[in-house]
């Protein structure tokens, strides 16, 4: 199958998953925001573990399945679609609950229709147009294009899907064609711009699937601190167990179920594997490389974030973010063309190419997550929590630690681990940019996975796991017991993609905030 | 853009004088991470010589890391491996190394077959070595420059499904006839040792038979997957009855207790296909004598006797202790001595890809 034709197919499957899943996200969003905040918050955990699970241990888990459905490449294309449903969910629930209300809410809606479609015609921001625009479909459709571009680029479960049955490929995934064309037939090697010849269609596509987000990003304004949440009703009974359910299920298929595999799958290959310390030996030399490689990306990719949005520079962040948020794929090739073009093929594989690579995949996740976390705490809880810190008292010492934590080192702890994880689990730039040396261990695990399950490689991938979760447990240990070291400033102002309903929401409600010590 | 007005409180620190404290904390949190390579405390780490060798290895990382930590405990060379994926195996090691041609930083190429290191002679990317390892394979196997060695073989095989199929060659060619071929699966013969297989029947006849029967089969249903281990999976667990694999992997099937039995894959002149491993020095490489060190390791008898009792049952080519070699490797010596001439395919070869890359690009 030719690239164009699997690139279409791919973006058909695309705009069908995201579509499904767009009433489930609103759904979910609805449920969530209206939670009391325990049960938000343990929503919310819910709702974003199976994204973080690494797509390559959930194919990876469900290969023997796939293997099963070999001849039936229907069924093997609805695994694979079902996979990534639970998977892009959360995603899109997350922009509805962290996006800034549309400008026409209901009440708005409401006094149109008691007006009288006619008297207000018009009116140009009236028509139906204008008030779809700026109606509940000013959220939902960033919402449903990120679905749909996380889906458009999703690799890692396709490749180990991939199936030809009679000729027909199954499931059909661009990125798959294209990245055969780049190490099989050395694309790029004598002509960097035959990789723009056969890329740009992907490219289009997923600047296409972009756009809506781009567009909300752009016109976004920093908003007052002022509460401008609207009240929604909760939802019904049945409602909450649909809400529930699909929480649980996506939970159990994403995650659970491939964590348990490993576990089990593992079990018996412990007690050789610890005895083969040569194995165990060069996995931790390969970790650490590996670990280093997310940290020094992390470390970037926040600086540039944080640098650029406390300057409120938010267009030259959406510029820099733009390669990044077409897929790991895309950059990867974007920068073997640059270095083959202007550097001469000796940059491509070094640790500088995968650092920079690396940081430019994260930095559109870093921008989001410094102000979805709102990483800097407003002005006067920083400054109270430093008093109450700075006080004689023993008691109110620690509690001003306690605040500095929450306030602070908890979402600064919470925003480096979550990069690091991705860091850590990328596939794509590595294999593209990575020297050998420097080859990230999850890439050594993936590989090994297209030989089928072993007990061996199960132990390996959990172990492999493990290794930023560990990060990410220290970095919360050391800043849980350093918080006088705590120089995170405060912002004189809201940061720029701040939805300005950061204490309002049941999510972003803050007990610390809401109740000063006393 | 209005800004706000100053909050009533005054702060002790404001946000743009705390970058240098910031990026100070951020260190501090993340910095210990940054160092580079620790090192454990066990197993002590091998005396490295100057610097690490590179190895490109389109071997199973399953059973090459072995040999390659054997090679380091016992010289002391650190080894740094890059595998390919089971997908591209082999012809995307063999693409990298052209890449690379003005920056190398490889060392080392092992591949799993021969067909592809050879590609490398007409870029002039091989250094000449006869060492003692090369003088202990049979001519036909190596170069006679020494600018590459095969060692260590394996036979391409038809895997059965003995609950479903019988393992005899009548069974498998009505099996391979029936006109639903949906349950049979290859891998895709772009790359790997399909790919060899592709260009010896395309030698046949200049690829006539072979663009029918592919044809043919595709409209049957033929199931074509992303490697030799899938094609095993696939008919050890049933969901396909006969394939097309490697020894190597039908090994793993019998170990893991499977229901599989094989047959050699017989070409038109009755012979079978051999394809031995091969080893070559990387020109431009700054680790000569290292290099040469590996090449031999690699090609002497222990390592080959090495590689035949493990899992994958490989079929050494020197002169090796036959009371030594398991039950398994000693049926197929007889197999692979039947193995057609693997050289003077280099034109077949480029053929054939360049009407797999336009079949597979439709």
């Amino acid at each position: 199958m030719s690239l164009p034709i699997e690139c279409g197919l791919t973006l058909l499957r695309a705009v069908a998953v995201a579509l499904v899943a767009c009433p489930v996200t609103a759904l979910l969003a609805a449920g969530i925001s209206t939670a009391s905040p325990r049960r938000s918050q343990l929503a919310t955990l819910a709702l974003v573990v199976p994204f973080l699970t690494p797509g390559f241990v959930v194919g990876y888990a469900y290969s023997n399945v796939t293997l099963s459905l070999a001849r039936q490449p229907v069924l093997n294309e609805l695994l694979y679609d079902l996979l990534l449903l639970l998977q892009v969910v959360p995603v899109g629930t997350l922009v509805l609950l962290f996006a800034p209300p549309p400008p026409l809410g209901p009440t708005a809606d409401h006094c149109r229709r008691l007006a009288g479609r006619q008297r207000l015609d018009r009116f140009r921001t009236t028509r139906h147009l204008a008030c779809l625009r700026n109606g509940e479909l000013r959220n939902r459709l960033p919402a449903i294009g990120l679905m749909a571009l996380l889906v458009f680029h999703e690799f890692e479960i396709a490749s180990l899907f991939r199936v030809i049955a009679g000729g027909r490929v199954t499931p059909a995934s661009w990125s798959n064609a294209l990245f055969e064309a780049t190490a099989l037939q050395g694309l790029g090697e004598r002509n960097p711009s035959n990789l723009w010849e056969r890329g740009w269609l992907p490219l289009v596509c997923s600047l296409m699937l972009i756009s809506p987000l781009l567009s909300l990003l752009w016109s976004a304004r920093p908003a007052p601190d002022a509460d401008i949440s609207r009240q929604r009703p909760r939802p019904r009974r049945g409602v909450q167990w649909s809400i529930r359910g699909w929480l649980g299920l996506s939970l159990a298929a994403v995650t659970v179920v491939p964590l348990v595999s490993l576990i089990v799958d593992g079990w018996s290959t412990w007690p050789s594997f610890w005895e083969g310390q040569r194995s165990l030996h060069s996995l931790s030399v390969q970790s650490a490389r590996s670990l280093a490689v997310a940290v020094v990306a992390t470390l970037l990719a926040s600086l540039v974030a944080i640098g650029l949005l406390q300057a409120r520079r938010t267009r030259s962040l959406i510029v820099l973010a733009l390669p990044g948020l077409l897929g790991s794929l895309s950059l990867g090739l974007l920068l073997t063309w640059a270095f083959l073009r202007f550097a001469g093929p000796g940059l491509q594989h070094t640790v500088i190419a995968l650092c920079l690579g690396e940081s430019l995949w994260l930095l559109p996740r870093a921008a989001l997550l410094v102000g979805l976390l709102t990483v800097f705490p407003p002005r006067k809880q920083h400054h109270l929590s430093r008093l109450l810190y700075d006080s004689p008292s023993r008691e109110q010492r620690a509690a001003g630690r306690r605040l500095l934590w929450t306030l602070t080192g908890k979402r600064v702890a919470l925003l480096c681990g979550l990069l690091c994880w991705w860091g850590f689990l990328e596939l794509t730039i590595n294999e593209l940019l990575a020297p050998a040396e420097w080859l990230s261990v999850a890439h050594r695990m993936y590989q090994q996975m297209h030989f089928g399950r072993n007990g061996a490689l199960s132990a390996m991938t959990l172990l492999v796991i493990l290794v930023p979760l560990g990060w990410i447990t220290v970095l919360s240990v050391v800043g849980h017991h350093l918080p006088s070291v705590l120089p995170w400033g405060h912002s004189r102002r809201p940061l720029a993609f701040s939805s300005g309903r950061r204490d309002s929401g049941s999510l972003r409600r803050d007990p610390v905030a809401q109740e000063p010590p006393s | 853009m209005p800004r706000r007005s100053s909050p009533p409180l005054r702060c002790p620190n404001p946000v743009r004088s705390n970058l240098a404290l910031e990026l100070a904390w951020a260190i501090l949190l993340i910095g210990p991470g940054c160092s580079p390579s620790p090192t454990p405390s066990t197993p002590p780490s091998p005396v490295v010589t100057g610097k690490t060798l590179v190895v490109y290895c389109a071997h199973d990382a399953l059973y090459a890391d072995p040999i390659l930590e054997r090679f380091t405990q016992e010289t002391g060379i650190a080894v740094q491996t890059r595998h390919d994926t089971e997908a591209t195996k082999s012809l995307g090691l063999v693409n990298r190394l052209i890449r690379e041609k003005a920056a190398r930083t490889c060392d080392v190429f092992w591949n799993n077959q021969v067909l592809g290191t050879t590609d490398l002679l007409a870029h002039d990317l091989l250094v000449p070595y006869r060492g003692s390892g090369w003088k202990r394979i049979p001519d036909r196997f190596k170069d006679p420059r020494g600018r590459w060695c095969g060692f260590a073989a394996r036979l391409r095989v038809w895997i059965v499904n003995t609950d479903r199929l019988a393992a005899t060659a009548t069974a498998i060619e009505q099996g391979f006839a029936a006109a639903d071929l949906s349950r049979m699966a290859i891998a895709r013969p772009l790359f790997g040792t399909t790919l060899t297989h592709y260009c010896l029947l395309w030698h046949v006849d200049d690829g006539r038979t072979l663009k029918a029967m592919h044809a043919d089969t595709r409209r049957r249903g033929l199931i074509e997957v992303a490697g030799n281990a899938t094609v095993k999976n696939l008919v050890a667990r049933g969901t396909c009855d006969l394939g097309w694999t490697d020894s190597d992997d039908f090994f793993v099937g019998i170990d893991d207790g499977r229901p599989v039995a094989m047959q050699p894959i017989r070409l038109p002149g009755g012979s079978t296909i051999c394809l031995p491993n091969s080893v070559a020095i990387i020109k431009g490489t700054r680790q000569m004598t290292a290099a040469q060190r590996l090449v031999d390791f690699l090609l002497s008898s222990e390592i080959e006797l090495a590689l035949a009792r493990s899992p994958s049952r490989q079929i050494p080519l020197g002169p090796t202790d036959q009371g030594q070699l398991p039950e398994d490797v000693r049926h197929l010596v007889g197999w692979a001595s039947e193995g057609i001439e693997l050289s003077g395919l280099t034109e077949s070869r480029a053929a054939c890809l360049a009407w797999l890359r336009a079949e597979y690009d439709r």
